[in-house]
């Protein structure tokens, strides 16, 4: 018995689970004191507002949303798919800009190395809220929208945004989900190349049949192109990328990639010296040597460092509802909050989303990660 | 998980009143010496720091009546500025005794969030500002326009109540920053602005060309805005109520900043009861005697608060409109002091 306290594993164990009572107790104590107190000064509190009608308008939405009918569950659905979307978009440009940025900040050439270290130094040090009001002052400076810029009549520039033609079929949302479907399905059996002949044929007829039938579908239905066209008081038809959405992403991702080209470069010049003489005795080229042999080296030090600049980009989406791109922040945490008052419960469910959505990336990153971590064999 | 939990602990530690204590809202007023008001961090006409960084405005000058009347004294104030997200939530964990900060009075605010509301201070209306240049003239002409939405709380709601009931379509830009929304309006990034009429015309003035900016005739909503207080604080609220209506009142009786003195001695008796030189009307609620005659002399009656900050010899130039008393059209009308 009394080893047993003297045992390494049980005094590790109880020190975890004292911890673990400790602040399950602490999370019932906020909870209960909020409840009480929230009781006492007569808020009604609970989540049966995300039922009611939202009954205000998002400037950006990537899906059908009527402010007329939809809730503000709705909204929430709509500001978390801003999110994510702008999300990945910053995140590729982030990467893209970093590794531009770092690979000219290490050249031999003193023009880009010198370009690269001015850009980095200026706009790393400028708070990413000035850039944002910069970007959407410029973004204002372009013509109205009576004198947009046109590009053959097909796309045009005004600060009312990026218009572009649009592709309309008819088609039935399910319709184009299970013909995606089928597509995955039969490039996933190509791919694992089952030895039985009958799968693969079976396979390569799915997606023979996938392809057919959508160009069935949209031969019978008519797909058509939708120019945008300047009707009243904008342009109607086609599709829009608003003044605030690229503003937003312009300005987050080159501050990210500010930081993010240092993440990479400290990362290139922490590869032993070595390996390049190495392989530069082996008479591989420059090029080769950056892709086959340094790069790879590098990303096991980019990623870890690479995902907390990721996460940063994603949480920047909350910056904006200062120029009206709205994202969870802006609807649920904003508009909703404003509207039904439900300040507490608005605010844990952007808390809860934005948490979701960054161990989310987290966990991508993580497996990322332990792929070209060096294995031990 | 774990980063869940302390989110969630954060959460709730942070926007939670620590203790809700019993005790009377004035017994505390004594006791700090000051009162605690909140008001808007800047809005032209209702709450503006002057050159001497000095609070200026109809709902500053509202705070002061209450410090006058509560305290003896209008300058024992102390304004915390309030963004429209925290201003209830501060009222209900004690952070301020008032909320004088032109907020509309609604049912959903009165029955959700734990305030209450007392009297109407300034009657407004939710209105929409175009360039002249685009040639509309009533707002039904703005079908599939963009309409940029000031910071505001009910005025997106506003909107697209005003658009639904029409049947009419219409983008919004909700822009959080107020000097973005601006320019966003006049880059034409949006083809019209809309705000609560007082606010439009204290926006107009802030832009290069204000001839070239016609408001909309018409109001699309009606926004009373006056003050609120904690629900359940009755004899607070009382005295916040009959604070405001002593300064109507006053407009009413012919009291002014300067004649209050005489008056008290040589007016008609209801103009005695409301200064304090007849019955009992102050002790009733807990205050001194001269309760209203201290504030009227603090800030003057409702008609010189009126013309001093957003009146005709202003900036902003508002006229009394629905703001008059009820005797001239208007609908401020003070209960009776009897």
């Amino acid at each position: 018995m009394w080893q047993l306290l003297y045992n390494r594993k049980v005094i590790d164990l109880a020190v975890q689970l004292l911890m673990l009572i400790v602040i399950v107790s602490m999370v019932f104590y906020f909870a209960i004191n909020a409840a009480e107190n929230m009781g006492a000064a007569g808020i009604t509190t609970g989540f049966e507002f995300l039922f009611d009608k939202a009954g205000y308008d998002i400037s950006y939405s990537l899906l059908d949303y009527d402010p007329r009918t939809d809730s503000n569950l709705d909204a929430w659905l709509v500001g978390s798919v801003n999110t994510v979307v702008f999300a990945i978009l910053a995140i590729i440009l982030t990467t893209a800009m970093s590794l531009l940025l770092a690979l000219m900040r290490l050249s031999s050439n003193w023009l880009l190395s010198g370009l690269a270290y001015t850009l980095v130094e200026y706009v790393r040090n400028v708070p990413i809220l000035i850039h944002i009001f910069v970007w959407y002052a410029a973004a204002l400076a372009l013509p109205s929208v009576k004198q947009a810029i046109s590009f053959g009549e097909v796309v045009f520039l005004s600060n009312r945004g990026l218009m572009l033609p649009s592709l309309e079929c008819n088609y039935l949302a399910w319709e184009s989900v299970s013909l995606a479907a089928m597509l995955c399905l039969g490039g996933w059996l190509v791919r694992v190349k089952l030895s039985s002949k009958i799968w693969r044929l079976a396979a390569y007829f799915m997606v023979l049949v996938a392809a057919f039938a959508s160009i069935e579908m949209i031969s019978i239905t008519g797909a058509v192109i939708v120019y945008p066209e300047l009707r009243g008081f904008n342009f109607q038809g086609g599709m829009v990328l608003p003044p605030e959405f690229l503003t937003l992403l312009i300005a987050v991702s080159s501050y990210s990639a500010a930081h993010g080209s240092e993440v990479v470069r400290g990362s290139i010049l922490a590869v032993s010296k070595g390996q390049t003489e190495a392989a530069q005795a082996m008479g591989a080229s420059t090029h080769l040597i950056m892709r086959k042999v340094i790069i790879p080296q590098a990303l096991r030090s980019i990623i870890p460092p690479m995902t907390s600049v990721y996460i940063n980009v994603t949480k920047a989406a909350a910056l904006g509802s200062v120029i009206g791109f709205m994202d969870i922040m802006g609807t649920i945490g904003g508009s909703s909050l404003n509207i039904t008052g439900q300040a507490i419960e608005c605010i844990m469910i952007v808390m809860v989303t934005y948490t979701v959505l960054n161990l989310c990336l987290a966990f991508l990153m993580g497996r990322l990660n332990r792929n070209v971590q060096l294995k031990e064999r | 998980m774990n980063r869940l939990a302390v989110s969630l602990v954060l959460a709730t530690g942070m926007t939670v009143s620590v203790s809700v204590l019993a005790m009377d809202k004035m017994t505390k007023i004594h006791e700090r010496g000051v009162l605690k008001c909140g008001i808007h961090p800047g809005k032209a006409g209702f709450a503006t720091p002057d050159a001497q960084g000095r609070w200026r405005g109809m709902d500053v000058d509202f705070c002061k009546a209450l410090a006058a009347a509560v305290l003896g004294d209008p300058e024992k104030v102390e304004f915390i500025t309030m963004s429209s997200k925290t201003r209830l939530t501060a009222l209900v964990t004690d952070e301020i005794d008032v909320l004088s900060r032109t907020t509309t009075f609604t049912a959903t605010r009165d029955g959700l969030n734990g305030v209450d509301t007392t009297t109407p201070w300034f009657y407004d209306g939710q209105a929409i500002m175009v360039k002249s240049s685009i040639g509309v003239d009533t707002a039904k002409g703005l079908n599939g326009a963009t309409i940029c939405t000031y910071p505001g709380t009910t005025s997106e709601k506003n909107i697209n109540d005003f658009f639904e009931s029409h049947n009419m379509s219409y983008k919004a830009l909700i822009v959080e920053g107020s000097a973005e929304a601006k320019a966003a309006y006049l880059a034409d990034r949006c083809d019209a602005i809309t705000n609560d009429a007082s606010a439009l015309a204290a926006n107009r003035l802030g832009m290069p060309n204000p001839q070239a900016h016609i408001i909309l005739p018409g109001l699309i909503s009606k926004e009373p805005l006056g003050a609120y207080v904690k629900q359940g604080e009755n004899k607070w609220r009382q005295i916040v109520t009959w604070t405001a209506m002593a300064l109507i009142a006053a407009e009413e009786l012919g009291v002014t900043q300067d004649n209050t003195e005489d008056l008290k001695i040589s007016g008609i008796p209801e103009v005695k009861r409301l200064l304090g030189s007849e019955g009992r009307i102050g002790e009733n609620f807990g205050l001194k005697s001269d309760w209203a005659l201290k504030a009227i002399k603090a800030v003057g009656n409702y008609g010189e608060i009126f013309e001093r900050n957003v009146g005709a010899k202003t900036p902003l130039k508002l006229k009394r409109g629905l703001n008059a008393l009820y005797s001239d059209g208007g609908l401020m009308y003070a209960y009776p002091f009897r």
